[in-house]
């Protein structure tokens, strides 16, 4: 038996005890900006998997002399194709809260060839800090203000498949609206043909 | 009449459908350009990890005493980079698992370990530990009699009897074991510490008028101890001594079931504002399921139960997590929220 055996049996009879601290990344997109993407990155994700070596501290000043180097790492990990891959560059635009930490705002924007009426939905391939951290997620919320309003979330994982930047929601929105006019129709047609029995009575 | 209940229903539900929920981003501030926005408390300076296994166990230990889940994540990566599938590799995937609460993968991987290997001392004590979460208690006594008879007799004894008090006989369970620690057989500091803090929950269970007194001697042992910190803790709000509570999770990590404690506990006492801490862990709850809702179910039911009163759902919530897992805490929380929940019906 060597000893870090008997340390740690020790250690993993402890019990659990679930925290916070699981690396979480957030997504935001909209469909008045189809090619671009909000991305908040925490600043210990910043540091710890995108700084060759972390400071003691960091000011924003240093941030930003350092943001197109993390920028590129962060393009590196993220991936937006339509017909064909698109050229993407992450700026920082600035900081935001989550709960309790300090987070990093990331315009994401993308050039596709092919752009037009009938180019596909962009999709998604997010990569991101997956081989540094398996637990790390990234919350991906997509909306739409263009009638029907909607929006959807998703949660992004090392399993995902890449994701269509469109709103499921519409579809789905537009059909039960048409549900809806096809049987206030029918019910106005069956009406109208009661209407002459009651007559009759 | 069908018609019209019909028109009626495929309107409520596109309307449901029109309007699902929306997530608007935080608001953006940009600081002034001296600000220090961010002081380093990594643990370790990444760079010097490298894809072994002796980081990887460093990063568990890390996690399992801070309740980092960056630090779980990190040593699951590192794993996957080393390329590494022997014994001491897969045992390490099954506790990384075990830590996720993925169960079955865990205890999966170790029955393969066991059968390759079955003396095995870390893969049978991370089984025994799984199968106790599980409530398969023939398989918790089979894995600790094997510790038994690798020569672990303090920590076997520990298990027996923890055994015998989750299958009712908490009263002899805790007499037993306590006169085994009296005169305890060979051991190492930290089997010691682990016996005595099985003890302090067993004196816990069957609310020992010295139970004070076994957590404090646990705690000594291994002052690291959060679990037991927040067994002392919940039996002193058991017994109206909130401040106490406090005091015993002072200098303690912001885990999620500590911080549950504390705001129980701060609730209690006069005078202490606990709006911030209420705000925090409604959020942190919030977002925690909105990425993993298998995750945090005990804090999430006891959150509902004890802090915002609303017992229905914690039940749902408990109901849940023993699905899940069944360790004494999780059983009492269920009894109570069954208990909360039939009162109000």
């Amino acid at each position: 038996m060597k000893i870090w055996q008997a340390i740690f049996l020790t250690m993993t009879l402890c019990g659990t005890l679930q925290a916070h601290e699981a690396s979480t990344s957030y997504l935001y997109w909209h469909s008045s900006m189809p090619q671009s993407l909000r991305l908040d990155l925490s600043l210990t994700d910043v540091m710890m998997h995108l700084s060759d070596a972390p400071p003691e501290t960091l000011s924003w000043r240093v941030l930003q002399q350092q943001a197109r180097q993390f920028g590129d790492r962060i393009a590196a990990g993220i991936s937006v194709e339509m017909d064909s891959p698109c050229l993407l560059e992450a700026r920082l635009h600035g900081l935001t809260e989550y709960v309790d930490e300090r987070f990093s705002v990331w315009q994401l924007n993308w050039h596709c060839t092919g752009n037009g009426p009938l180019a596909p939905h962009p999709r998604l391939d997010y990569q991101l800090l997956y081989a540094q951290d398996t637990l790390h997620r990234a919350v991906l919320s997509v909306q739409s203000d263009s009638w029907p309003k909607s929006s959807r979330v998703t949660v992004l994982d090392p399993n995902t498949e890449p994701v269509t930047l469109a709103s499921r929601w519409r579809w789905a929105t537009t059909a039960s609206l048409l549900m809806v006019i096809v049987l206030g129709t029918l019910s106005c047609l069956l009406l109208i043909r009661d209407m002459p029995r009651k007559d009759a009575q | 009449m069908k018609i019209s209940r019909l028109i009626v229903g495929a309107g409520l539900l596109a309307l449901s459908l029109m309007s699902a929920a929306r997530e608007a981003a935080p608001p953006v501030e940009i600081p002034e350009s001296d600000t220090i926005i961010w002081r380093n408390t990594l643990h370790q300076d990444p760079t010097t990890i490298t894809a072994t296994l002796n980081d990887v166990r460093k990063l568990i230990q890390w996690s399992q005493t801070h309740g980092d889940l960056r630090a779980l994540g990190r040593a699951d990566a590192l794993l996957l980079q080393s390329g590494n599938t022997n014994v001491e590799s897969r045992i390490l995937r099954a506790i990384i698992n075990q830590r996720q609460h993925r169960f079955a993968e865990a205890a999966a991987v170790l029955r393969g370990v066991l059968a390759e290997s079955p003396d095995h001392a870390q893969a049978n004590f991370t089984l025994y530990s799984i199968a106790l979460v599980q409530g398969d208690f023939a398989l918790a006594r089979t894995t600790c009699q094997r510790l038994q008879t690798l020569g672990f007799a303090l920590i076997a004894q520990s298990c027996l009897h923890n055994l015998l008090g989750l299958e009712g006989e908490a009263e002899q369970a805790f007499l037993g074991l306590d006169a085994v620690v009296q005169s305890p057989p060979p051991h190492t500091p930290q089997e010691r510490a682990w016996a005595a803090g099985t003890l302090a929950e067993l004196a816990a269970a069957i609310d020992h008028p010295h139970t004070e007194r076994y957590y404090r001697q646990a705690l000594q042992l291994a002052p690291d101890d959060h679990y037991s910190a927040a067994g002392l803790a919940q039996w002193y709000l058991q017994h109206n001594q909130a401040e106490a509570a406090l005091a015993a999770l002072a200098d303690r990590p912001r885990t999620d079931r500590l911080d549950l404690l504390r705001l129980i506990a701060m609730r209690k006492i006069p005078n202490i504002r606990s709006d911030s801490l209420y705000r925090q862990l409604k959020q942190r709850f919030e977002s925690a399921s909105q990425r993993d809702a298998s995750l945090h179910l005990h804090e999430r039911a006891r959150f509902e139960l004890d802090v915002e009163q609303r017992p229905e759902e914690a039940l749902k919530l408990a109901e849940a997590n023993y699905r899940q897992q069944k360790e004494r805490a999780d059983f009492q929380l269920l009894q109570r929220a069954r208990q909360q929940a039939g009162m109000q019906q």
